[in-house]
């Protein structure tokens, strides 16, 4: 029952690894491919200084990819949690702002594929998103998660 | 509690911050050596004058006596999505590679209507700057242009290049 009850939670945090990792992977390489879209993505929402825009859609894409990669290697996961949980948050304020002010724009979430206008859709998406990524946080054990991170922790004195 | 458990917990921040800073220095080199690459700051944007603009019921008009030529602006895919019935698709984004499928058609004093798609679309002014350029000054942007048609019930298409 035990074995069993690890089992499921092994593959858990597998699949939520994959799922995460993966999607913010797929989206940052989809920016990286279509750069001035993603510009003009950028600018549509009306956010950004002017001057500024360019610099975030050079850099989100390539923050994305990395975190990305970290949490499906599983390397430094806790802390590549963070960063895709909190760029959830970011997206999901951006989407807010944008649907509270009217604004008929491409949403510009994952790159050039679809040009799906930011609605509802791409809001429950992201929070979809959030609640993964947060389940991934609650879930990264503080125990080493690769070899590299066992190596770096001390054991603790047992208490008295 | 353990001291490993607050060891990886402390060491969660300063990982965090070198996953950003990783991914801002791997950004700035991909962007450096990308041939799509951007310029840091962005450029001035460019504003049309009101002149440069055409109303729904004129463009109507214009479409309907075959007059002008519309060109949308946007990506293929939203372009094969759906269309002004007859346009013919100019991306923008890619003028280089497409503005050959289009430059037998069209000359210098060929009247044209350019269009995209949500208020603040900004491909047809690129379309319309990129075509001036080459000598093509004849051409007026339909602001928000795919909605507005779509809305006033007006012909349109789906599929790939016309």
């Amino acid at each position: 029952m035990i074995r069993a009850h690890a089992g499921f939670d092994r593959w858990l945090d597998r699949g939520l690894r994959l799922v995460v990792g993966g999607l913010f992977i797929l989206a940052g390489v989809l920016k990286i491919l279509g750069p001035e879209k993603f510009a003009t993505d950028v600018s549509n929402y009306r956010l950004v200084p002017h001057a500024l825009i360019n610099l975030v859609a050079i850099l989100v894409p390539w923050i994305e990819v990395v975190a990305g990669v970290c949490v499906l290697a599983g390397v430094w996961l806790r802390a590549a949690a963070q960063v895709v949980t909190g760029m959830t948050v970011v997206f999901f304020f951006v989407i807010v702002s944008a649907l509270a002010r009217g604004l008929n724009i491409e949403c510009g979430c994952f790159g050039t594929v679809g040009g799906k206008h930011v609605g509802l859709v791409n809001l429950a998406i992201d929070s979809a998103l959030f609640c993964l990524a947060i389940l991934l946080l609650r879930r990264t054990p503080d125990r080493p998660t690769t070899d590299a991170d066992a190596a770096e922790e001390t054991p603790s004195p047992a208490p008295l | 509690m353990s001291s490993s458990r607050d060891g990886s917990r402390g060491r969660a921040f300063p990982r965090a911050l070198a996953i950003v800073l990783l991914g801002v220095g791997l950004g700035l080199v991909g962007n450096l050596i990308s041939p799509r690459g951007l310029p840091l700051v962005t450029p001035p944007k460019r504003i049309p004058k009101p002149e440069e603009f055409i109303s729904l019921e004129k463009a109507k008009e214009l479409w309907s006596s075959g007059t002008a030529l519309f060109l949308d602006a946007r990506e293929p895919a939203d372009y094969a999505a759906g269309h002004i019935g007859t346009a013919l698709n100019l991306p923008a984004l890619s003028f280089e590679r497409h503005f050959g499928d289009v430059a037998p058609l069209i000359t210098p004093a060929s009247p044209l209507v350019l269009y995209c798609d949500g208020q603040e679309c900004d491909q047809s002014h690129r379309l319309a700057e990129s075509l001036r350029r080459l000598g093509y000054t004849n051409s007026l942007i339909l602001s928000n242009g795919w909605t507005v048609w779509r809305q006033a019930g007006l012909p349109t298409k789906q599929g790939g290049k016309e």
